[in-house]
C-alpha cells in the first residue's frame, strides 16, 4: 500500500504544471503522428515478428550471450560477463583507472544509469560527461530523467537557459532554443575531442555476428562510439537477438513508436574494433570493452509469466499513452525504468520492493497492450507483480477483512450493502443523489460518490410484474448479469435494459443467484477470491434457464468472458461450465446491435440531441466493442460528436478511485475538458463505472447543462417516448 | 522487387527511387541533388564551397571520390589531414566530403561503409558534410538495405552507418532543432556515372 513519502511524491508531481501540461501535449500530439507515420506499415505484423524474435532470444539467453562474445571477440573486443550491477561496475571503474582515464564521454544509456555508473566513476575522480542534450541537462540540474526517450521533458527553456547559463558562467538568453542548442554543441564538443573514454549502450546486439545497433538522433552516439581510443559498451542481456535480419522489425517499429520518427537521423551497427586516434593523435586501432549485464535478466527469462517483459524494445510507448504517467510523470516510479514496463523492470533489476508502491499506479485501463509494439501485456503483468507482492507481505487489515472475510459471502455481502443504504440517510444529498462519505470512511478528497439505491434491483427484479420471469413460448430467454453497481447503486439502468431486451423481442431473466464478479479483488491482487466468486456467480448461471447471458458492466463482461476460462482452467467442477459460458456473454450494446440493430426494426423515436460517446477501457479494449454503441446511437436518431480521446480512461478504475483520489481526477479533467469541446448535450457511457465517475465531474463543474446517460437508458427513453 | 519493376527499364525505376529520396530526405531537411556526371558533380561542390564561404574543406580519401578530382575545384581550400591529429584537424573543418554506399528510397537515408575513421570524421565533425555516391546504389525499402547485410558475418563493416538527415535534437521543449552534435547541413549528391577505382 502506498505510504506517505509516496504519496507526496505523487501530489508534487501532480502540482507541476510544466510537467503535466509537457506531457499531455505530447501525449496527444503523439498518438496522431505515430499512426501517421505507421500509415504504410503494418503494425499487426512487425509486433508478431519482433515478440516472436525477442521471445525466441529470451528464451535463449545464455547460449546467445555465448554467441555473441564469441562473434565479438573474434573482432577484436574484450568480453565482460556481468552477473550484478556492482561487477559491471567495479569492472569499469578499475578499467578507468588502469588506462589513467580523466573524462569519459557517455551517450545515452538506460543499463549505465540502471547500474549507478557515473557516481562510481565520480567517486573514483573520473569526470563524466553525458552528451545527450536531454541528459546533459539532467545531469548539470542534478535531477533525474522524467521520461525513457525524453528525459528533460517536464523542463522549460528558461530552466535550460538558467542551467546553462550557471555551467558556463555566461549569462544567456532565456528563450533562444536554437542559441542553447549550439551553446552545448560547443561545450561538449570540447570534451568529446578530449576525452579518453567513450561510454555508451545499445539499443540491439546480434549474437551471430557480434554486432552492436545504436539508434540516436544527435549523433552524439556516434562521437562517444568514434572520437576517444577507448570505447565501453553496456549491453543489457535482454537486447540480444539471435540474427542480424531479427534486428529489422526493432529498428523499423522503435523510432516510429518511440517519437513517431520512420528512422532516426543515426542508426549505427558496431561490429569489433574498428580504427581510431589515441590520445597522441596517431592512428591506433579502438580497444573496445563489452560489458554484457545481467542484473537479475537471466531470472526474469526463467519465470514462466514475466519472460514476457523481455520482448521490449525501450520505445517508451507504454509511458506515452498511460493516462496515468501523463499526469504524474516519471520521478514518482523512483529508478530508472518507468511507466508500465518500467514497473515489472524494476521489480527484477532493483528488486519487489522496489516496486511494491509503483506496482498500485496502474490504474488497468489495458491501453499501453494497444501499442505495445513487443506485444507485451503490462497490464497483466502489473496484476500478476500485485498477486506477488500481496502474496508475499499479505494485504493491509481491511483490504483482507473485506476481500476474504465479506466478499465470498453473498448473503453477509449484500447484506451489509442493504444495510449501508439504510445509513447513508443523513449525509445523502436528494437533490443530487450524491453522497459525501466523512473522511474516517474514506470520503475527504472524495466528492459527490452516487448513493445506493434504496431497493437495490434483485429486490425491485423479484417484485416488480414487468420484470418478473414469464415464459413466452419462441422467445429467446437472455439471462441478465447486473454487476454490484447496477445492482446495488443504479438499479434504473437494469430496467432501462428491460424495457430494449423486451421491446426487441426477447425474455428479460435476472439471474437471483448472482453477485460480484470478482474482478476487484484480482485488480487488488486476491485472484483467490475471484475464483471462488467466479464459482458462485457460474452456479447462478447453471440454475437458470437461459440461452445467452448479458451485462451492462464491461468489467462484469470482461471478468465472464475473459477471465473466468483461464482462471477456472483446472477446476473440475467448473472449468467446462466457466469456458461455455464465456462463449455465451454479452455486453448490452453488442447483442442489440448484433440481434436487431442491424435490421433496424425498433421503433425509435429520433433522439435529436447532440450526443458524444466515451468509451469504457474494457468494452473497447477488452472486449472490442465500440462501434456497436455509436451505430445504435444514430439509429436512434444521435447527432454523434466525437470527443478527443473518447477511448481514453476517465480515471474511475474500481478501487484506484479510493487509493489514488487525486490521479483520478485529474485524468478526470482531461476527460471533462474532452467532453466539453464537442458542445454535446449530453454523453452516452456504456460502463456504470464510467457513469459514476462523469457524473461527480459534472457536478462538481461548470457543465453547461451536459448530462451523462446510460446508452441501455438512452435507448429505452427514444423507444417508450 | 515485383515482376513489373523487373521488366521496367531500370533507368525509370532509378529515377523513381530518386525520386522517392529526394523527397523523404527534404522531408528531413537534407538538400539533394542528382549529376550526370562527376564533372559536374564536382562543379556542383565547388558551387557549394562558394556559397558556404568554406574556407577548410576535406575530403575522404575514398576510391569512388578519385574521379572528382577535388583537387582543381578546390584549390587552396583543401585540408591535409595526412598530418597530426586527424580528429582536431576535422574539428576545425568547415566541410567535409565523404562516398556513401547505398541510399534507401523508404525512409531517405543514406547508407555508409564508415569501417575508415576519416569517413566518421568528416561526416560529423564539420558544420556541413556533402555525401556522394552513385545513383545505382538506391534501393527501395529499409528492409531490403539492412538485409543485404544478413549473412555477411566476417566480412560485415566493423562500422556501418546509417544516416537520415542532419543531426537533430528535441530535447528542449519537443523543438525540433538541426546541428547538435553532427552536422547542421546535409547535402547529398547522387552521380549516375559510374567509375571510381
Amino acid at each position: 500500500m502506498a505510504g506517505t513519502n509516496f504519496k507526496q511524491q505523487i501530489a508534487a508531481a501532480l502540482a507541476n504544471e510544466n510537467l503535466s501540461r509537457a506531457l499531455s501535449r505530447f501525449a496527444s500530439d503523439y498518438v496522431v503522428s505515430r499512426e501517421r507515420i505507421y500509415a504504410n506499415k503494418d503494425f499487426g505484423a512487425l509486433r508478431e515478428e519482433i515478440s516472436e524474435a525477442k521471445r525466441r532470444a529470451a528464451g535463449n539467453m545464455e547460449a546467445l550471450a555465448a554467441r555473441f562474445a564469441e562473434a565479438v571477440s573474434a573482432r577484436g573486443a574484450v568480453v565482460f560477463y556481468a552477473a550484478s550491477a556492482r561487477e559491471a561496475r567495479d569492472y569499469i571503474v578499475k578499467l578507468a583507472s588502469e588506462r589513467g582515464v580523466k573524462t569519459v564521454v557517455k551517450s545515452k544509456s538506460m543499463a549505465s544509469e540502471e547500474i549507478h555508473l557515473n557516481e562510481s566513476l565520480a567517486v573514483a575522480g573520473v569526470e563524466v560527461v553525458e552528451t545527450d542534450l536531454g541528459e546533459r541537462i539532467i545531469q548539470l540540474c542534478g535531477q533525474r530523467p522524467s521520461h525513457m526517450v525524453m528525459p528533460a521533458i517536464h523542463m522549460t527553456r528558461q530552466e535550460v537557459a538558467g542551467i546553462f547559463s550557471r555551467e558556463g558562467g555566461e549569462s544567456l538568453p532565456p528563450d533562444d532554443i536554437g542559441r542553447l542548442v549550439k551553446v552545448a554543441r560547443k561545450r561538449l564538443r570540447q570534451k568529446f575531442l578530449t576525452a579518453d573514454m567513450g561510454i555508451s549502450g545499445a539499443n540491439i546486439a546480434v549474437a551471430e555476428t557480434g554486432t552492436v545497433i545504436m539508434v540516436t538522433n544527435e549523433g552524439n552516439g556516434r562521437l562517444t562510439t568514434t572520437l576517444p581510443p577507448l570505447h565501453v559498451i553496456i549491453v543489457g542481456l535482454e537486447k540480444l537477438v539471435e540474427k542480424f535480419e531479427d534486428a529489422v522489425p526493432i529498428l523499423e517499429a522503435l523510432p516510429r513508436s518511440a517519437t513517431a520518427q520512420a528512422i532516426t537521423s543515426y542508426v549505427t551497427f558496431i561490429t569489433g574494433t574498428s580504427e581510431a586516434v589515441d590520445l597522441d593523435g596517431n592512428m591506433a586501432v579502438k580497444e573496445l570493452h563489452v560489458v554484457l549485464l545481467d542484473n537479475g535478466r537471466k531470472e526474469l527469462s526463467r519465470d514462466p509469466v514475466f519472460k514476457e517483459a523481455l520482448q521490449c524494445i525501450r520505445c517508451a510507448s507504454c509511458l506515452n499513452v498511460c493516462p496515468v504517467f501523463q499526469q504524474i510523470g516519471g520521478h514518482v516510479f523512483g529508478h530508472v525504468y518507468t511507466g508500465g514496463i518500467g514497473t515489472i523492470l524494476t521489480a527484477f533489476f532493483h528488486g519487489l520492493e522496489a516496486s511494491e508502491k509503483i506496482q498500485s499506479l496502474c490504474i488497468g485501463c489495458e491501453r499501453c497492450k494497444e501499442f505495445c509494439p513487443g506485444k507485451i501485456d503490462i497490464p497483466r503483468l502489473i496484476l500478476e507483480l500485485r498477486k506477488r507482492v500481496a502474496d508475499k507481505k499479505g494485504l493491509p487489515l481491511f483490504t483482507r477483512l473485506v476481500l476474504k472475510g465479506v466478499l465470498p459471502r453473498k448473503k453477509l455481502f449484500h447484506g451489509a450493502l442493504r444495510l449501508a443504504s439504510r445509513a447513508q440517510g443523513p449525509l445523502v444529498n436528494k437533490k443530487k443523489g450524491t453522497v459525501n462519505l466523512p473522511p474516517f470512511l474514506g470520503g475527504g478528497e472524495l466528492k459527490d460518490l452516487p448513493s445506493l439505491a434504496s431497493r437495490p434491483l434483485r429486490v425491485r427484479a423479484g417484485q416488480s410484474a414487468a420484470c418478473r420471469p414469464h415464459t413466452a413460448a419462441g422467445k429467446k430467454r437472455v439471462g441478465f448479469f447486473a454487476g454490484c453497481l447496477v445492482d446495488f447503486v443504479y438499479p434504473e439502468i437494469g430496467e432501462s435494459v428491460e424495457k430494449v431486451l423486451k421491446a426487441a423481442g426477447f425474455e428479460y431473466v435476472f439471474l437471483p443467484g448472482q453477485t460480484c464478479c470478482g474482478y476487484p479483488a484480482r485488480q487488488m491482487g486476491d485472484p483467490v477470491t475471484m475464483m471462488e466468486l467466479a464459482r458462485q456467480n457460474l452456479s447462478a448461471v447453471k440454475d437458470a434457464t437461459i440461452e445467452c447471458l448479458m451485462t451492462p458492466c464491461p468489467t462484469c463482461t470482461h471478468a465472464l468472458k475473459n477471465v473466468y476460462p483461464s482462471l477456472l482452467k483446472e477446476d473440475t467442477l467448473y472449468g467446462e461450465l466457466a469456458q461455455k459460458t464465456a462463449q455465451a456473454v454479452y455486453d448490452f450494446a453488442d447483442f442489440i446491435y448484433r440481434n436487431v440493430g442491424k435490421q433496424k426494426d425498433l421503433p425509435f423515436k429520433p433522439l435529436k440531441k447532440k450526443v458524444t460517446y466515451h468509451d469504457s477501457c474494457h468494452l473497447k479494449r477488452s472486449l472490442g466493442v465500440f462501434e456497436q454503441p455509436r451505430e445504435l446511437l444514430k439509429l436512434a436518431g444521435a447527432d454523434l460528436r466525437e470527443m478527443n480521446g473518447a477511448d481514453e480512461c476517465c480515471g474511475f478504475g474500481g478501487s484506484y478511485l479510493i487509493k489514488y483520489p487525486n490521479i483520478s481526477g485529474k485524468i478526470l479533467d482531461k476527460k471533462l475538458k474532452n467532453i466539453l469541446d464537442t458542445g454535446a448535450e449530453l454523453v452516452a457511457v456504456e460502463c456504470p463505472g464510467c457513469l459514476m465517475q462523469l457524473n461527480r465531474g459534472l457536478a462538481g463543474k461548470a457543465n453547461n447543462g451536459v448530462e451523462v446517460k446510460f446508452l441501455a437508458s438512452l435507448l429505452a427513453e427514444s423507444l417508450c417516448r | 522487387m515485383t515482376l513489373a519493376e523487373q521488366n521496367r527499364p531500370a533507368d525509370t525505376l532509378c529515377d523513381e527511387l530518386y525520386e522517392e529520396f529526394k523527397n523523404k530526405a527534404q522531408l528531413l531537411s537534407a538538400a539533394v541533388y542528382r549529376y550526370r556526371s562527376y564533372k559536374e558533380a564536382a562543379q556542383a561542390i565547388g558551387g557549394l564551397v562558394s556559397a558556404q564561404k568554406a574556407q577548410k574543406v576535406a575530403v575522404e580519401p575514398a576510391p569512388m571520390l578519385a574521379p572528382l578530382e577535388l583537387k582543381s575545384v578546390l584549390a587552396g581550400k583543401l585540408a591535409d589531414l595526412e598530418k597530426g591529429d586527424v580528429r582536431r584537424a576535422a574539428g576545425e573543418l568547415d566541410m567535409g566530403v565523404v562516398f556513401f554506399n547505398a541510399a534507401i528510397a523508404e525512409t531517405g537515408t543514406l547508407v555508409f561503409d564508415a569501417s575508415p575513421l576519416k569517413s566518421r570524421l568528416l561526416s560529423m565533425l564539420p558544420p556541413v558534410c556533402v555525401a556522394v555516391g552513385n545513383t545505382s546504389g538506391l534501393v527501395a525499402t529499409f528492409r531490403q538495405a539492412i538485409l543485404s547485410y544478413a549473412g555477411k558475418n566476417v566480412s560485415l563493416p566493423s562500422y556501418l552507418a546509417l544516416v537520415s538527415g542532419p543531426s537533430r535534437t528535441a530535447d528542449i521543449e519537443r523543438v525540433l532543432t538541426v546541428g547538435v552534435h553532427g552536422p547542421g547541413e546535409l547535402h547529398v549528391i547522387f552521380i549516375d556515372e559510374m567509375g571510381g577505382a
